[in-house]
């Protein structure tokens, strides 16, 4: 089983390399008797079991909403390119077309709606739609009409 | 003293020394599985056979590091003696980071490199950087160092990133990026086959394998598509694009086989009853959103565009060269057929000639670079322009506790 969970450190950051209290407690001589030596200090005393390790606590890491948030307050000249204008371009190409009720490539639009259909068969069902309900088709494509 | 190269991708860490001949891969994540509720650690779960709806716990988040606490354990790992046995304190390491790197965790590597591992020297550069000191072997077939002019097309595990190199520094104006990668092929899969198959939401480790195995990116997506109709539950005499995917039974096979590939495996399980995935055009509509995102709802051009308006956005006098010269690397782009899509996509839409090369394992191609690095087959003695050798480029601990971590972040920009 790995060391996987570390022990929250409440350490001060800046003096990573000379943690106040682990320093104490490489000191104190290991106890040979815990219950005949009436510890009332329990940082003096070595705990073998516990991971000893030099790392900072993880407290003060950003996550990337923080991190991106915090480079995006910088002045960035126009034009420079950063994480933000890297993005490829939408394509040139016209965007695909698929029937609204079948997924099978559309060829119509109905007028009415702007529900996109495959054939005739399918305008059959289009026409029998309920006013409104076209609307919860158009919504899977978020070309649905919100009322504000 | 040794060189250790450590390409920390999102989905695994190609680690290994400069004397090495090839990296190990360990996989960037803490899992859990949801049975026994352990916890493994990186490389440990390939101890495990119970990998049914694994909780997956990266320290990236969309491709950048940072969940500390999460890295750091799985780098404990990876320097430990089980693993690589490597000291710090007499290492030299040369570590990767994605593109256009936040200056925040850019700090946070340094400090963690030299405050808490106290390594002896660190080279920081984007993966692609090293893709290109590599790219000469690639590209020429021989040992001629670093190319001067090189496109390289990352496809990773977040990102898919088009960079254009010359003279060893990246041309920042033509830097593209394509919001797909493995990870999100990984779940589309999942989706599509939960939909019309069986209920594989939480089987992330499982699918992942489906992809690798099955996946392959067409040559032309409506021919195969016209061809894979009809073809239900893998049955088709017609044609050879549908198959079935037996899955694990966790006591025979880990990850499960294609049927009539499994061998030993499939062998034990002849009379028992197993569970199967049918595979027809998943297997190559799914690699397709790498060519249409539209298709997965996002509003960007595919590689294949983004390749070109990266080649456009540079010089004039240097597209022919870059289109000549592309290096496909990355995880993803082991898929088979992508070499062949790319280069035929994107020659359709360059006036120029377009040579597409890719490194035998795509996978560890920066890490290469980063040994020829090591080794000293970069630099000025091969190429007189190039900028750096890994002496000049190298930031010893000293130096990092003499600058500090601004001057450390300029250093290392120097020579990206």
């Amino acid at each position: 089983m790995p060391a996987y969970k570390r022990g929250k450190k409440s350490r001060p950051s800046s003096a990573v390399d000379t943690p106040v209290h682990l320093d104490v407690a490489k000191e104190a001589e290991p106890l040979a008797n815990f219950r005949e030596s009436g510890i009332n200090n329990l940082y003096a005393v070595t705990k073998p079991f516990k991971r000893t390790s030099e790392y900072m606590s993880t407290g003060r890491w950003k996550n990337l909403k923080q991190v991106v948030a915090q480079e995006q307050t910088k002045d960035w000249p126009i034009e420079y390119p950063t994480y933000w204008s890297i993005d490829a371009p939408p394509s040139l190409l016209p965007q695909k077309k698929y029937c609204d009720i079948t997924g099978l490539p559309a060829k119509y639009t109905d007028p009415k709606t702007n529900v996109r259909y495959h054939s005739a068969e399918v305008y059959q069902i289009v026409k029998t739609l309920p006013p409104g309900s076209e609307q919860h088709y158009l919504a899977l494509r978020n070309a649905n009409i919100v009322l504000r | 003293m040794p060189t250790l190269i450590l390409d920390n991708g999102s989905y695994s860490i190609k680690g290994g020394y400069a004397t090495n001949d090839s990296p190990r891969l360990i996989p960037n994540a803490i899992t859990r599985t949801k049975r026994t509720k352990r916890v493994y650690v990186g490389d440990l779960i390939d101890t495990s056979t119970d990998i049914s709806g694994l909780y997956y716990r990266s320290p990236f988040e969309r491709g950048f590091l940072t969940k500390w606490d999460c890295e750091l354990a799985i780098w404990d790992r990876v320097f430990s003696n089980d693993v690589l046995k490597c000291t710090p304190t007499s290492t030299d390491l040369i570590v990767s980071e994605p593109m256009f790197n936040f200056g925040q965790i850019q700090r946070s590597i340094d400090e963690i490199i030299f405050e808490e591992y106290k390594f002896a020297s660190l080279v920081r550069a984007p993966a692609t950087r090293f893709a290109v000191v590599g790219a000469g072997h690639t590209i020429y077939g021989d040992n001629g160092g670093e190319p001067e002019c090189v496109l390289v097309v990352d496809i990773g595990h977040s990102f898919a990133y088009v960079v254009p190199y010359f003279q060893g520094r990246q041309i920042s104006e033509g830097v593209r990026r394509v919001d797909v990668g493995g990870r999100m092929l990984t779940n589309y899969l999942k989706e599509t086959v939960s939909f019309r198959y069986w209920d594989m939401m939480d089987e992330t480790y499982i699918m992942n394998a489906v992809k690798e195995k099955c996946c392959f990116v067409s040559s032309d997506f409506y021919r195969d598509l016209d061809a894979a109709r009809g073809c239900i539950g893998g049955h088709n005499g017609r044609n050879s694009l549908g198959l079935e995917y037996v899955l694990p039974d966790f006591t025979n096979s880990k990850c499960g086989y294609i049927k009539g590939q499994g061998g030993e495996a499939e062998q034990q399980v002849v009379d028992a009853e197993t569970q199967v995935l049918p595979l027809c055009n998943e297997r190559f509509a799914i690699p397709e959103a790498l060519f249409n995102p539209a298709d997965v709802g996002l509003e960007q051009g595919g590689i294949h565009q983004a390749v070109v308006q990266a080649v456009m956005a540079c010089d004039e006098s240097l597209r022919g060269v870059l289109m000549a010269n592309i290096l496909l690397v990355g995880g993803t782009a082991t898929l088979p057929g992508l070499q062949q899509r790319l280069q035929s996509e994107v020659q359709a839409m360059s006036p120029y000639r377009v040579r597409i090369s890719t490194p035998e394992d795509p996978t560890t191609g920066a890490w290469q670079g980063g040994r020829m690095l090591a080794q000293g087959q970069a630099g000025p003695e091969v190429a007189t322009y190039s900028p750096a050798t890994v002496a000049e480029w190298r930031l010893t601990r000293a130096q990092y506790q003499e600058l500090g971590p601004d001057r450390v972040a300029a250093h290392f920009m120097k020579f990206i």
